[in-house]
């Protein structure tokens, strides 16, 4: 439990977010190594499928990060995404798993910095919530085996 | 109000319909061996000597209009069915000149789970506040409102919002907070003895996804359940893959849900369904002011958005100045 390292998935969208991670690496900010960086065409793309199924597959955290409101390339569609991601955290709260788990947020091509604080903060608060176990997939023996024979 | 009158009335309408409007199917009911009522399509305006309404019809008939997709339909409807149809309609599925309602003032039906031993007997109708039961050749006359379904108990539009005939009658009133009790309840719990109420739901889950079918909202031809590219879930019926199934439905029908309570009533297994989706739609209506299925017209909620919506992103409320400046 001390050195858990977790494993969290990063749905960045394609014309701020991503781009503000890149800027991130290029200003040399540090953050840690935990997150998995996922880029999607835009915010509003990201179904909460895609958070249940992360989790699902082994994931302790995920996060989904767009554009600022106003900002969106399509106009748009993080209008949507924060409508329905509202609703699906408040979902997740209420069914008693960890809200830790799931972040969302704005994050502007210009924000390297803000990235890496965001990364640094999300990172603590999921090591905090610990391993995921709320609604990760059975594996099957044969899965367990190779996993340990590895 | 007695039951045979409702009938004649009904069968008469149904017949209007037919001759009048030129329907070319009627969704109704009619009894089936158990008593209760089960929904069958007419044909014929001669075909419509079984059609029955009684407090057993606790199928949300609106299920089945995909099946009859481009036919005229006549079908009926209580203040639910009516709301799911207002939703179709604005959802595309259906044209509102293709539809004819007949309407009827919504006294609740009878979840049968709630008769207990009694469920297995032979329901002989509904009459005023008391319907009527043969059980061992015992005729039993037994008090609605303490049978009626938890949706029913808290259900805010028992009349009908659309309508083209209006049976003769009147719906329940006084409203209950049964369903939002429900919802209280499970909120007062821990976190991880939410969880585990949620993981004992999915336990009891078999996947049978009965209530899907019983779900007029449910329209999609492909469900992502069964989509295998990707693949979101196995076929397996574990608590992890039945726990997303619970919540991806009940994040589906968030903002769209009418609470008609079929699917609860069409689960084999009891699992608690409307606690999700009351809790959705308490949510829906508190953070976007949205009640759904009562104006034609109207856009769904997570199908729109407000500028100013709650924004609860990290980074958010940031000002123009900080925003552009950096």
């Amino acid at each position: 439990m001390e050195n858990f390292e977790p494993k969290i998935i990063a749905f960045l969208c394609n014309w701020c977010s991503y781009a503000g991670a890149d800027l991130a690496g290029v200003s040399r900010f540090q953050y840690p190594a935990n997150v998995r960086v996922i880029r999607v065409p835009c915010s509003g793309r990201v179904n909460p499928l895609f958070v249940l199924k992360a989790l699902y597959e082994g994931a302790d955290g995920v996060l989904v990060s767009g554009c600022h409101p106003g900002d969106c390339h399509y106009q748009s569609g993080n209008y949507y995404a924060r409508r329905r991601l509202e609703v699906f955290k408040k979902l997740l709260e209420f069914s008693g798993i960890s809200p830790a788990r799931f972040k969302m947020a704005w994050i502007s091509a210009s924000e390297g910095a803000q990235f890496a604080q965001l990364i640094r903060e999300f990172t603590e608060e999921v090591k905090k919530a610990g391993p995921n176990q709320e609604i990760i997939r059975e594996k099957s023996d044969l899965e367990e085996f190779l996993n340990e024979s590895r | 109000m007695s039951l045979g009158e409702i009938t004649e009335e009904l069968i008469a309408k149904g017949r209007e319909a037919f001759l009048n409007e030129g329907i070319e199917v009627l969704l109704g009911f009619e009894k089936s061996s158990s008593g209760f009522l089960k929904p069958k399509a007419f044909f014929s305006p001669d075909s419509l000597k079984t059609l029955r309404w009684d407090a057993s019809a606790s199928t949300n008939l609106a299920a089945l209009l995909p099946k009859y997709r481009g036919k005229k339909i006549g079908i009926l409807a209580p203040g639910c069915v009516s709301r799911s149809l207002v939703i179709l309609i604005n959802e595309g599925q259906i044209v509102r000149e293709k539809l004819k309602v007949i309407g009827i003032p919504c006294p609740g039906v009878i979840d049968r789970r709630k008769l207990g031993p009694l469920k297995n007997s032979y329901f002989l109708g509904s009459k005023g506040g008391k319907f009527l039961l043969e059980s061992d050749n015992q005729i039993l006359e037994l008090p609605l409102e303490e049978y009626l379904c938890d949706c029913c108990l808290s259900c805010r539009y028992p009349s009908p919002v659309i309508y083209d005939y209006m049976i003769q009658g009147k719906s329940r009133e006084g409203a209950t907070d049964a369903l939002e009790g429900r919802v209280k309840k499970i909120n007062s719990l821990s976190e991880i003895e939410r969880l585990s109420y949620f993981q004992d739901q999915a336990e009891k889950c078999i996947r049978c996804y009965a209530c899907r079918q019983a779900c007029p909202m449910c329209y999609c031809e492909s469900c992502f359940v069964e989509s295998s590219e990707p693949r979101w879930l196995t076929a397996a019926p574990t608590i992890p893959d039945n726990l997303i199934w619970l919540l991806t439905r009940t994040y589906h029908l968030a903002g769209r849900c009418v609470e008609c309570g079929a699917c609860e009533q069409a689960c084999p297994e009891g699992v608690d369904l409307m606690s999700l989706l009351a809790w959705a739609k308490q949510t829906v209506s508190q953070l976007f002011n949205y009640t759904p299925g009562l104006e034609i017209g109207e856009r769904p909620a997570l199908g729109s958005f407000s500028y100013d919506d709650p924004d609860f992103f990290w980074g958010g409320g940031l000002t123009e100045e900080k925003k552009c400046c950096t």
